[in-house]
Parts: C-alpha cells; sequence; structure tokens
C-alpha cells in the first residue's frame, strides 16, 4: 500500500483553521447549512524544472527539488472539493500558513489519481507530488527505493504521448518530456527588470473581489 | 477575462491566437503549430490597445498596496512570471481581488492553467512574488480600464 510523509497533527490543526477563515471566500454559493469540512490526503510537493529535464539523467531523484510547500485535499461533505498548499517559516505549529487555495475540479482531478494508486499500485511506494509548470503536469510520484514512477494526475490535451492514471517508469517518463516541446507561453523578450520591494500600509478593509467570471475559450 | 469584465466581445483565446499570429484557423485547430505558439510581452499590451482597453505595463512586480489600490478602483491587474528555467517559460495571471488574513496578504487569482472550473484561487501575495520559489513575478499590467 503506498504510503505518505506524515505532517504533524498540530501543523494540520493550523492550516486547517486558516483554510476554514479564506475558503469561504472562494465560495460563491450561499448556504444555510454548515458543510462539513476536512484535510485528508497530504502530501510534500516537489518541482522538476525544464533544466534538471534536460540534463539527461533518467533518476528523478536526483533532479526532483523539494519546494517545502505540502498539499492537502479539502473534502467537503465527503468529497474533494478543494486542495491547499501550505508551508512552514519555522518549527512551530503557528509557523504553517497557506500559499494557496483552488477550489474546484483539481481536487477531484487529485483524488482520482490517489484512488488509482490505491486501487492499482501493488508495491508500497513512498507518495509525494510532483510539479512540472512548465508542462502544466502534476502527478503522484512513487518511490521505492532507487526506483521511482509517476502517475499523471493533471495534464494539457495537447500532451497526447503522456496519458493520465498510467504507472510510467521514470525513465520512460522523462524520455517523453525531452521529445516534447515545453510550455513558452509568454516570450520574455526585454531586459532583465529589477524587483521592487514589498511595502508596508495600513489597511481598512481586509478585503475586496471584483467579480470577473473566470471563463478562458468560454461563450 | 479582463476584456469580458470590460464588456469587450471576442474574446476567445483562440481568436486572440487568430489575431496575434494572423490565422483564421486557431478556433478550429488551437493545438496546432501555427496557433499553439508563444506571445511576446508586447503583444498583450498591443491586444488591451486594439480592444480600446488603456493598460500600463510596469516592468516589475507591484507592491500588495499597489494591487489593493487597483482593486478599489475596480481595475484587474494582469501578472507575468517567468519560471528560472532555461528558455523562461512565462505564464500570465489576472488578480482580481485581495484579502488580509491576520498578518498575511492574499490575493484572488484566475489563472488561466486551471480548468474553468478550478479557478476560484487564492494566493499568499508572497508566493505570487516567487511561485514555488522557482520562479519570478517580474512584469505587471496596471491601470486597465476602458
Amino acid at each position: 500500500m503506498a504510503y505518505v510523509q506524515k505532517l504533524p497533527d498540530d501543523a494540520l490543526v493550523a492550516i486547517a483553521e486558516q483554510v476554514g477563515r479564506l475558503y469561504p471566500s472562494l465560495d460563491n454559493e450561499v448556504t444555510q447549512r454548515q458543510p462539513s469540512a476536512e484535510l485528508t490526503e497530504t502530501f510534500p510537493v516537489w518541482f522538476l524544472s525544464i533544466d534538471a529535464i534536460n540534463t539527461g539523467n533518467d533518476n528523478l531523484l536526483e533532479l526532483a527539488q523539494d519546494t517545502l510547500r505540502w498539499h492537502s485535499q479539502i473534502s467537503i461533505d465527503d468529497k474533494p472539493e478543494g486542495v491547499v498548499r501550505a508551508m512552514a517559516s519555522g518549527n512551530d505549529a503557528s509557523d504553517w500558513t497557506v500559499r494557496q487555495i483552488v477550489k474546484g475540479d483539481f481536487a477531484k482531478t487529485m483524488d482520482d489519481a490517489i484512488q488509482w494508486v490505491d486501487a492499482e499500485v501493488e508495491t508500497d511506494p513512498l507518495v509525494r507530488i510532483l510539479e512540472i509548470p512548465s508542462f502544466f503536469i502534476t502527478a503522484l510520484w512513487l518511490i521505492d527505493g532507487q526506483e521511482s514512477s509517476v502517475v499523471i494526475a493533471r495534464l494539457p490535451e495537447h500532451l497526447q504521448s503522456l496519458s493520465p492514471l498510467v504507472q510510467y517508469s521514470s525513465q520512460r517518463f522523462l524520455r517523453v518530456l525531452r521529445r516534447e516541446p515545453h510550455v513558452i507561453g509568454i516570450h520574455d523578450g526585454r531586459s532583465q527588470p529589477q524587483r521592487e520591494d514589498k511595502q508596508s500600509i495600513l489597511q481598512r478593509k481586509a478585503f475586496n473581489v471584483l467579480p470577473i467570471d473566470t471563463g478562458i475559450d468560454g461563450e | 477575462m479582463v476584456l469580458r469584465y470590460y464588456g469587450v466581445s471576442a474574446t476567445r483565446q483562440c481568436e486572440f491566437a487568430n489575431e496575434l499570429f494572423n490565422r483564421t484557423e486557431c478556433c478550429l485547430e488551437p493545438s496546432s503549430p501555427a496557433c499553439n505558439r508563444p506571445c511576446e510581452m508586447l503583444d498583450i499590451s498591443n491586444l488591451y490597445s486594439s480592444k480600446h482597453i488603456h493598460s500600463k505595463l510596469v516592468e516589475k512586480a507591484v507592491p500588495f498596496s499597489k494591487l489593493q489600490s487597483e482593486i478599489d478602483a475596480d481595475r484587474p491587474i494582469e501578472v507575468v512570471y517567468f519560471w528560472r528555467d532555461w528558455g523562461k517559460p512565462g505564464h500570465s495571471v489576472i488578480v482580481r481581488g485581495w484579502r488580509i488574513d491576520g498578518q498575511e496578504e492574499f490575493v484572488h487569482v484566475n489563472d488561466p492553467a486551471d480548468s474553468p472550473t478550478s479557478m476560484s484561487e487564492i494566493v499568499a501575495y508572497a508566493e505570487l512574488l516567487a511561485p514555488y520559489g522557482e520562479g519570478d513575478w517580474t512584469y505587471t499590467w496596471i491601470e486597465i480600464r476602458r
């Protein structure tokens, strides 16, 4: 049975409290009923860069980097409804802060991959999340000693040489990625910019959100 | 998203691609090499201009206070960050809200990398400055208005 590293209970409680405050701001539906919400599966999030992929090394254990972020599934009324990414700035539970919450079908996509691994993988690997933003891929990374494999949860449609919910050896996965064009998106054709320091200000309000709909290709 | 917010029609991504790359088939074959291509920074400014939307490109991240003032003036902000990889792949998101939770500053983001039903997202401002610690918020369009 696959297993994961655990976060301490007090860290999970700290994350859950922040999720409890922030998650309702993502909800457009007004309900009188208090839903049953909990954090369920939790995984460390690792990152794979194009530079690492292109080294020619086929050992993911040597290529992926720990982001120090942890992913938790958010379950509402026993359904995967959102995900939270959090990280710690220190050793205390109070040092855990939410970095990102996404509400919607990404949670179901991740849940499908988790369920698939539980049902189909017969060994007992350690499971991490592998983010490859340059290909828009999110995967479960299964580590079994010095061997590892990948089960893709989310990938873009145009990457037809890979499929979700298939267990790829790390070697095969990396070799396929090397043959595929990575996402460029926006090309930086200008000079290197300067970073402006964050400024602190006094705020009178606690939030403001514009009613921008979320459609991309929708009509 | 922004154009639709301002009531401008013809805002599908494939229609942008048709316009940018002088094509006609991008809505029928969005994954074709002729259509699925990167765009340049100034293409975004030019798209806004062509739709009679005013915008100002700033070559840096902006402070949280600036995001607040833009949102409070009912103006969304477009942010571009680049991964620190070879080729520096870039990605753009729309900031449409702000929120403070204790000492933490958050922004509401519409991210086209998410599916249309996964796009309700809140991100720590510090995370947007350096996604996963592996990217850099590099450009910002502010003063976006019709």
